[in-house]
């Protein structure tokens, strides 16, 4: 039955226009960071490497199609959770602003299951996205630029990842965003639960990513100690990918943070939506 | 004697929404094979029932059993043998009325060939548009094809807030044939709400008045609105003369009220021809007679109330 | 007391032999020596073992034509320290230069000079410049280099015999000082400010080694100077 009601809900999803707002940005975004790298991207590698090219005499592509996809995820990693909510925080709330909680909820299906489906299309949208998004940056980053060592410029130190030692560390940092993604869908849903407008839960999730942003972005002892509960700050962990060595207890404890995140909120989700008096 | 099935049986139900009590010690039954009308102005809690019927909402207390069965511990057993219209039509707009059909199919708990539902779009009027978007369609067509996806899965009950909401008097007229159809040719047992009593007078075999959550009378429509006085207005040429010949008369004191052309009696069924006559052979030119039966003027009065 | 006198027994010792050695013979002569070799192509691979900088081994082809072209081939990324890769001893003779004969050493076995180079060319980068040379293959066995911007550098050489007659490098080692600001982002994320705070040890000055191998050496096979065209 979850998998019929599955198969609906993806349907339902994926004949709603919104769906592809996400897609579409995506689509055009990213081909237009390979098109500033195409004309930019050797400057703005020159100014990163211009304390290194005093002393050291740099051969071989750095310009490749696994950089520029390394800065997309850099870039884009912040603005894809607002493209999930639009598709997550309409799944819930969408039904009842359309009226059509009472066609569902009037079957002889649990509202668990709708729950349970419900989530699981938009986490199948999440990781579409973020497919997608791979998909985009990394063919036509390899297409137009090739592939290449991996220049990793991180705070303590800079990287260069040989090209056999990269691709995996793309498919896992790719895995975690998906991950970071699903908690920030089932943000979105859990506020989808509580209204019947979608708006709501829409611009109340970007308004908790913005804030949660804010917080860590001001550098101030009070907000300091907010940090390790503030999800947005698990959710860039996907560059722990890209160290080495891999830094093992701190990528378990993102996933397990952002898994934590995930139960939580679906159960308040289900909880909630179980007990919900249907108005709509 | 036969033993006869509740179909429905609501038992002190009550629902509030936080201080306004919507549903108040309600208590029905609808027996198999009933066009049951559920009769009530706006805002007398019939909807408010009807999603409590179909578990959109939870009662705060009282208890719903659908076929004999607890509707709060057997909710998807029943489901399965229940089709429903709540309030207005509403549906995935953005997919053709096919495609919400075939959608409600397959999760209304029993396998719905594609053929049935061609049937049902065909039944409704709606099968030359059936690729059509729902958003296209109009507020009419809607509703039909509200009541294919209510008789979907062929329920057994079948659940419906005033369908002829909105309609045209032709629209209404169809929908009313359909219900009575389903009721006399597929057995079907109907619950079906209204605030029109003229509408649940020709449709009903049973009814109940609600307002303002509580039942006011329950039972036969027929019975209902035939027992008792009426309200009978004779339209006559001369008042002045009318009330001296009667004056003195038993008739007198059965006057209600009196206006500018019009006397209002209060009086029995077969009374109306015995005045009638005695005013005519009394010279009394009586243009009209025109009885209201007081069950009617009283509902008339509640939803003047509640408007 | 004892390390002062036998400080000074070396200082006296090298001092007789510097009125005796001629350092622009050797250093002439070490030119001469090298001279003979028109052109080589090695395949060398880097070992990169720099505080803050994590690369793995590179591969590369290196292509070499007198007096000073340097062209190198990668299928991949590689990064060379400059001195080490591009270091010609003609380069560094040719300019106007003054030197002076400070010793004799022994080095790994090998007896050595110990001359000091002082350029006297204000656009020169480098300081001071502190050869070891083998006083029987005349090979720079090491160089100690103040560089102007940033601080010191060594490099040791090992050398091996090709076609039993050229000394061309084996293995070298590149030594130098690293300041952690030489590799600070320039482009942090704005976004994760966690990712922004200095490594704890960041103040301090460390030491950075690359490590050259060469092996495949073809020596004097005609390189032509269209390959040297390049940039590299």
């Amino acid at each position: 039955m979850i998998y019929n009601l599955f198969k609906i809900e993806f349907l339902k999803v994926f004949k709603k226009w919104r769906t592809y707002i996400g897609f579409l940005a995506v689509g055009v975004l990213v081909p237009l960071v390979h098109l500033a790298m195409y004309l930019e991207g050797q400057n703005s590698l020159d100014f990163i490497t211009r304390d290194l090219r005093q002393s050291f005499l740099l051969v071989g592509n750095l310009l490749n199609g696994y950089w520029i996809s390394y800065i997309i995820l850099n870039v884009i990693a912040v603005h894809i959770p607002f493209l999930i909510t639009l598709v997550a925080g309409d799944l819930l709330a969408g039904e009842a602003t359309a009226g059509t909680y009472r066609l569902l909820i009037t079957r002889p299906i649990s509202r668990m299951q709708i729950v349970t489906s419900k989530f699981l299309t938009g986490f199948s949208y999440s990781a579409l996205l973020i497919l997608w998004l791979a998909i985009v940056s990394l063919v036509i980053g390899i297409l137009v630029f090739g592939t290449g060592e991996l220049l990793v410029v991180r705070s303590e130190m800079i990287i260069i990842f040989d090209k056999s030692d990269i691709f995996w560390r793309f498919l896992l940092a790719y895995g975690f965003a998906i991950l970071g993604m699903t908690v920030v869908c089932s943000l979105a849903f859990f506020f989808s639960s509580l209204v019947e407008n979608a708006i709501g839960p829409i611009i109340t999730t970007m308004a908790v990513i913005i804030i949660f942003i804010i917080i860590s972005a001001i550098d101030v002892e009070i907000f300091r100690s907010f940090k390790p509960y503030l999800f947005t700050n698990y959710i860039l962990n996907w560059k722990e990918f890209f160290n080495d060595p891999l830094d093992m207890n701190k990528i378990i404890n993102s996933v397990l943070v952002l898994g934590g995140h995930i139960i939580v909120l679906l159960t308040a989700t289900a909880i909630i939506f179980q007990k919900k008096d249907i108005l709509s | 004697m036969a033993t006869v099935e509740n179909v429905i049986e609501i038992i002190n139900l009550n629902k509030r929404f936080k201080e306004i009590v919507a549903v108040d010690n309600l208590n029905l039954k609808v027996l198999r094979g009933d066009v049951f009308g559920f009769l009530g102005p706006n805002g007398a809690g019939k909807s408010t029932t009807i999603r409590l019927l179909v578990s959109l909402i939870a009662p705060n207390s009282g208890a719903i059993n659908i076929f004999g069965e607890s509707l709060k511990e057997n909710r998807k057993k029943i489901l399965t043998r229940v089709g429903a219209i709540v309030e207005k039509p509403d549906f995935y707009n953005y997919l053709s009325a096919y495609k919400n059909l075939k959608i409600l199919s397959k999760i209304s708990g029993i396998e719905v060939k594609s053929s049935r539902i061609f049937e049902l779009l065909e039944l409704v009027g709606l099968k030359e548009r059936y690729k059509s978007k729902v958003k296209t369609y109009s507020h009419g067509m809607k509703q039909r094809l509200g009541i294919a996806q209510a008789l979907l899965h062929d329920p057994e009950l079948i659940i419906l807030d005033e369908p002829t909401t909105g309609l045209d008097p032709f629209g209404m007229k169809e929908i009313r044939d359909l219900i009575i159809k389903l009721s006399k040719e597929e057995n079907k047992t109907i619950f079906l709400s209204s605030h029109i009593l003229s509408e649940i007078e020709m449709i009903a075999d049973r009814m109940v008045i609600i307002n303002k959550g509580k039942t006011i009378v329950e039972g036969e429509v027929k019975e209902l609105l035939n027992s008792g006085t009426l309200k009978v207005t004779f339209e006559v040429d001369n008042v002045d003369k009318t009330k001296s010949i009667l004056d003195g008369k038993s008739w007198y004191k059965k006057i209600d009220s009196i206006s500018e052309d019009k006397l209002t009696f209060t009086l029995e069924q077969n009374d109306i021809g015995t005045l009638n006559k005695y005013l005519v052979e009394n010279g009394i030119t009586v243009s009209a007679v025109m009885p209201k039966r007081s069950l009617e003027e009283y509902f008339l009065k509640i939803t003047s109330e509640a408007n | 007391m004892l390390l002062k006198i036998v400080t000074l027994l070396f200082f006296s010792i090298g001092l007789t032999f510097s009125q005796n050695k001629d350092p622009e013979k050797i250093l002439e002569r070490v030119k001469d020596e090298f001279k003979v070799i028109e052109d080589y192509k090695a395949d060398i691979s880097v070992k990169v073992d720099i505080p803050f900088i994590k690369m793995p081994e590179r591969e590369a082809k290196l292509y070499f034509k007198q007096p000073d072209n340097i062209h190198i081939e990668s299928e991949g990324f590689a990064m060379l320290p400059k001195e080490g890769i591009n270091f010609s001893p003609i380069s560094l003779f040719e300019s106007e230069h003054t030197s002076f004969y400070e010793k004799e050493e022994i080095i790994e076995g090998i007896e050595s000079a110990v001359i000091k180079v002082i350029p006297l060319n204000d656009k020169s980068d480098l300081v001071l410049s502190t050869l070891w040379i083998d006083l029987e293959r005349y090979l720079i066995l090491k160089i100690e280099s103040s560089r102007k911007p940033t601080g010191t550098f060594a490099i040791e050489f090992d050398y091996t015999k090709i076609n039993e007659k050229y000394y061309l490098p084996e293995r070298i080692e590149f030594t130098f000082s690293v300041e952690p600001l030489m590799f600070r982002s320039r482009n942090r994320s704005q976004l994760n400010p966690d990712e922004n705070k200095q490594p704890e040890d960041s103040s301090k000055v460390k030491t950075g080694k690359v490590f050259i191998n060469y092996s495949n050496y073809d020596v004097n096979t005609g390189i032509p100077d269209s390959l040297f065209s390049g940039k590299d």
